[in-house]
């Protein structure tokens, strides 16, 4: 396992509300990421994705676990040896609108994590932010302009210029084409991939969206109040998901075609799990419209490989190799 | 169906909107919205507005039931008519009755659509009471009126048999509830419980599922189907999600930086899209059959309104654009029955006179 980039061990994040309310929102996620490849997370709004996005650099600490990045288990880091470490792993931010401060100019907001990380001024700071801005695909003329003069498309591309600045290896996209428009999404998506190619990056998309998840990943999970229920290679996955809500959940998204009418299925139940899972048992089976057995409402099913290249993790399913 | 003026004829459009221009008035000049748009809606359409942000899609709606503040909007020419009544020359009182009868609006963000300082039972029985008031202005004195008291008790066991129509879990419980203690999902269905109270003619949706998960989304999509076919709805959904209309609408209109550019029924437009941009909107939609690096969506970006490109607002994005596009807006041109193209490549197929959306004209001087 020595080309892994990232690994998860157990990552728990627990957020302590008031009224001793207690909101695991990652709950024991385990993977492991491949240097060069586009790893994708999809999940409801409320699954926890966001919430790991940003456990990974440590930027809220994780309640336990292990973030092994590189071979070192960054939770053992100090606070200085993390920021070296933070140059590696960067993120784009959801919302080209609130993510860059206005009023910053876009040579500022782009020098910024440079002048941050590796203090360098001056010329060579001028000439690698017109490089990174050549790279995203604009014009060294819309240096001295603010955020507020750009479209949705074009902030997005400013807050991938930030990320990419410092030549990260690891990027982790949080939502990143969800506020734009389908044309501009293409754009941004095509830009991503290119860079990808361009500078062997690694990805980890996070997403609700599936199109966008299936034109991008390789290899996805799908996480589901914080655990992830469902993990494997990207198009064997769409092809034949394993786990009842990775299978409701593609049977939901609308196809663009007329003779596709997906309305007259039913199979999510309601919107929201949070008020209907007990704590006990696995956590999709208040909306699970599978068979269930007695185990579903007792025990949590483990995440096991039930195809190859495939793991799901529910009780319906009988694991690959036995023991 | 609710029944209005006498002379009403259900054969005609419940809404037709006739070379509509708008102009919005900004701080950096004057912005040139929309640029004659044609639209009709029949009664039972069920009418998809597609276009990217800031095409006027949303604006074009809302001026069915004059909803656009003027200022900073002004309508230079064109009208809308709704059940052959041009909205734009109403006043307050006769646009207040016609909001109250015959229109119903889910507005876009559920987050923001409610007031989160009232319960939901608040808010909806206080919904349903200025309707009732926006009518009842209107009809001579009866000689016996309900108390207060009593009038709200009815709107309130309205509201809660409308929470139970729309499918609010609890809704005895629920009605108590304030906003915040909703998911997205359940506020937007307070939201088109209360568009549709006063079982209007006409729904119009502006971006009903945009902050909503797939799954959510999906839910939404099929209650608004069932009550479609319950009151008999006629739809304008407005969506930049053409994968939405799909699901939802048996028309669809395109448009572009304030012109509709196609129309059609859904399978024409999704199955042989015509016009360049509705050919480049589709093929920015990632499905199972795209390769890796295969999308290719639209390039440039949308033109800003207030120095719009003259002639044809696509030509600067347009892999086809010719000389005349610089100089000349297109007219619209049937292909086939129902399906409008606006764009100088078709010009070989007729030409419609004054309609947007291909259906065989009314007649307006006959309403």
């Amino acid at each position: 396992m020595s080309d892994n980039l990232l690994e998860l061990y157990e990552l728990t994040k627990v957020f302590h509300g008031t009224n001793r309310v207690h909101v695991r929102a990652v709950d024991g996620v385990s993977l492991d990421i491949v240097e060069g490849e586009s790893f994708g997370l999809l999940g409801e709004s409320g699954s926890g994705k966001s919430t790991l996005a940003r456990l990974i650099p440590r930027l809220i600490e994780p309640t336990s676990g292990e973030i092994r990045f590189n071979q070192v288990d960054l939770r053992t880091l100090s606070n200085r040896q993390m920021g070296a470490v933070r140059k590696e792993i960067q993120i784009v931010f959801q919302n080209p609108f609130s993510s860059l401060n206005p009023r910053m100019t876009v040579r500022q907001l782009i020098a910024e994590p440079l002048i941050v990380h590796q203090r360098i001024s001056g010329p060579a700071l001028d000439d690698r932010v017109r490089r990174m801005l050549g790279l995203v695909g604009l014009g060294s003329e819309q240096l001295n302009r603010f955020p507020h003069e750009f479209s949705g498309g074009q902030r997005q591309r400013i807050g991938i210029a930030r990320a990419l600045i410092l030549e990260p290896r690891l990027l982790i996209l949080d939502e990143p084409t969800s506020a734009l428009d389908v044309s501009v999404q293409a754009q941004v998506l095509n830009l991503l991939l290119d860079l990808q190619k361009k500078l062997g990056l690694t990805y980890l998309l996070i997403s609700h969206d599936l199109s966008v998840i299936r034109y991008m990943c390789d290899r996805i999970a799908l996480m589901y109040l914080g655990k992830i229920v469902e993990q494997g290679n990207a198009s064997q996955i769409f092809k034949s998901a394993q786990h009842p809500y990775t299978q409701a959940l593609l049977q939901d998204v609308p196809s663009p075609d007329p003779d596709q009418h997906m309305l007259e299925r039913v199979i999510l139940v309601s919107d929201s799990g949070f008020n209907h899972w007990s704590g006990r048992g696995c956590r999709y089976a208040p909306r699970c419209s599978a068979a269930k057995i007695e185990a579903c409402s007792v025990t949590e099913p483990p995440l096991i490989e039930v195809v190859e290249g495939q793991s799901a993790a529910c009780h319906l399913r009988r694991p690959l190799r036995p023991g | 169906m609710s029944t209005g003026a006498a002379a009403y004829n259900h054969r005609e459009p419940l809404v037709e909107i006739r070379d509509l221009h708008m102009e919005m008035v900004t701080f950096d000049g004057v912005a040139k919205v929309l640029n004659g748009i044609n639209l009709t809606l029949f009664p039972g359409d069920r009418l998809g507005l597609v276009g990217e942000t800031g095409c006027g899609k949303s604006v074009t709606a809302m001026s069915i039931p004059n909803l656009v503040s003027q200022p900073p909007a002004r309508y230079t020419r064109g009208e809308v008519r709704f059940r052959g009544e041009n909205v734009l020359r109403k006043g307050h009182s006769e646009l207040r009755e016609l909001r109250a009868k015959h229109i119903g609006v889910v507005f876009q963000d559920p987050m923001t659509g409610l007031n989160p300082v009232f319960t939901i039972k608040q808010q909806m029985s206080d919904a349903i009471l200025s309707r009732e008031d926006a009518l009842s202005a209107m009809v001579p004195f009866r000689g016996w009126l309900p108390s207060g008291r009593q009038r709200r008790r009815k709107a309130e066991a309205t509201a809660l048999a409308l929470l139970r129509r729309v499918g609010v879990p609890e809704p005895e419980r629920r009605i108590h509830a304030y906003p915040h203690e909703f998911s997205g999902g359940m506020r937007q269905r307070v939201l088109i419980a209360m568009a549709i109270a006063g079982r209007p003619d006409l729904l119009i949706a502006d971006e009903p599922t945009t902050a909503l998960d797939v799954s959510v989304q999906a839910q939404i999509l099929r209650l608004i189907t069932e009550l479609v076919r319950e009151i008999n709805l006629t739809v304008l959904l407005i969506t930049h999600n053409i994968s939405v209309v799909a699901q939802l609408c048996n028309r669809v209109a395109v448009m572009y930086a304030g012109n509709v550019v196609e129309s059609g029924t859904m399978r024409q437009i999704v199955q042989s899209p015509k016009h360049p941009y509705t050919r480049g909107l589709l093929q920015a939609i990632p499905t199972e059959e795209t390769l890796r690096g295969g999308l290719s969506g639209v390039p440039g970006a949308v033109p800003n309104l207030l120095a719009p490109p003259s002639g044809c607002r696509f030509n600067p994005r347009c892999p086809y654009a010719q000389e005349k596009c610089r100089t000349v807006l297109p007219p619209t041109y049937e292909l086939e029955p129902e399906h409008g193209v606006a764009c100088v490549l078709y010009e070989g197929a007729r030409q419609v006179a004054q309609e947007g959306t291909g259906k065989q004209a009314v007649n307006p001087s006959e309403s």
